[in-house]
């Protein structure tokens, strides 16, 4: 486990979004993801990419592109809320169980599509025992990191980041997450369940990785457990708006 | 009780940690909400995926429309890369 800093693993790792990532290659495909290397050294600064690939003016094609994708993206935004106000309302009506009501109104209503870029849901790598971690990485981490990929990886990606923004924003909530293979057979204390797979997740994790116990929090890439598949996707995206 | 307990493993409506919550706490509900429970998650994630399709369509019915439009020297290049947008739209959504 990390050093006892009084915060869980998981708002540790949060806090480090806020500062760049260690670049590294991403994972090519499902396969290759299933042993994960350790964590790779800067090879280029980011400051460095950008000056030898200043952002270029948009293309007719590109603006008009981006125009468009933005307003539908702006459409499905509003129906997405729309419906998870409805989905909201319908649950409050629950009044048998106050507690359940209370989380159910909490989740449904109190939270905005706009305010939980940090808490969608991106599937992940096929490794099958990383649940919370490798979860709450991906969803908190995973977003940032892959911008910063594609930033420092491909000319003048800045401009796509629109589009991984924006599908993030709207559908990352709808990737099915791994939660069935952890959810508990019966009702437990959800807190000591949490912090229990968190603390299996980090040891496994850093045994993965092949570092020492503690070393997660500085040594992790959350690239590398982002989907590769949607990373995939995302690419052809980014490269395609390129030639726009 | 399986099926709904799949349902909610499985929907976009709640977050992970509310699904824990709501799972521990679905042997407090009564028959009748347990069913409005099911129905609930059963219309969000249909439209739900509606709205996907119908932001799938759009996105590719723009991208045609610039296809269309593309001047006879810019044709290959332009097709080649809408269509590398519309490859990559589809894995992301379809992962």
């Amino acid at each position: 486990m990390a050093e006892n800093t009084g915060e869980t693993p998981i708002q540790q790792l949060e806090q480090r979004a806020e500062t760049p990532e260690t670049p590294a290659a991403i994972p090519e495909s499902p396969a290759q993801s299933e042993v994960l290397p350790p964590a790779e050294a800067p090879v280029k600064s980011e400051t460095v990419t950008q000056q030898e690939a200043p952002d270029l003016p948009e293309t007719p094609n590109q603006k008009r592109f981006r125009d468009s994708f933005i307003s539908i993206t702006n459409d499905a935004k509003s129906k997405l809320a729309d419906l998870r106000q409805r989905a909201g309302e319908k649950l409050g009506a629950l009044k048998q169980n106050d507690q359940f009501v209370a989380g159910a109104k909490q989740t449904a209503v109190g939270v905005g599509i706009g305010l939980v870029m940090e808490r969608l849901k991106l599937r992940y790598t096929p490794n099958k025992d990383f649940s919370n971690l490798a979860q709450d990485v991906a969803v908190g981490l995973g977003y940032n990191a892959l911008i910063n990929h594609f930033e420092r990886t491909m000319p003048h990606a800045k401009k796509s980041d629109f589009m991984i923004s924006s599908l993030f924003e709207i559908f990352g909530r709808n990737q099915r997450t791994r939660l069935d293979t952890f959810l508990p057979e019966k009702p437990v204390s959800k807190k000591s369940w949490i912090k229990h797979r968190i603390d299996e997740s980090v040891d496994e994790y850093n045994a993965r990785m092949k570092l020492p116990r503690g070393s997660v929090d500085r040594q992790i890439n959350p690239l590398r457990l982002v989907n590769p598949v949607v990373v995939s996707g995302f690419r052809n995206m980014v490269a395609g708006f390129q030639q726009l | 009780m399986d099926e709904l307990k799949q349902k909610i493993k499985n929907t976009g409506l709640f977050e992970d940690d509310d699904k824990v919550e709501i799972l521990a706490s679905l042997d407090a509900l009564t028959l009748s909400d347990l069913k409005e429970l099911e129905s609930i998650i059963d219309e969000f994630d249909a439209k739900q995926a509606e709205i996907q399709t119908e932001f799938n369509d759009k996105v590719m019915t723009e991208l045609d429309n610039i296809d269309k439009d593309a001047k006879d020297e810019d044709r290959d290049r332009t097709h080649h890369a809408t269509d590398a947008i519309r490859a990559g739209l589809t894995t992301v959504l379809s992962a």
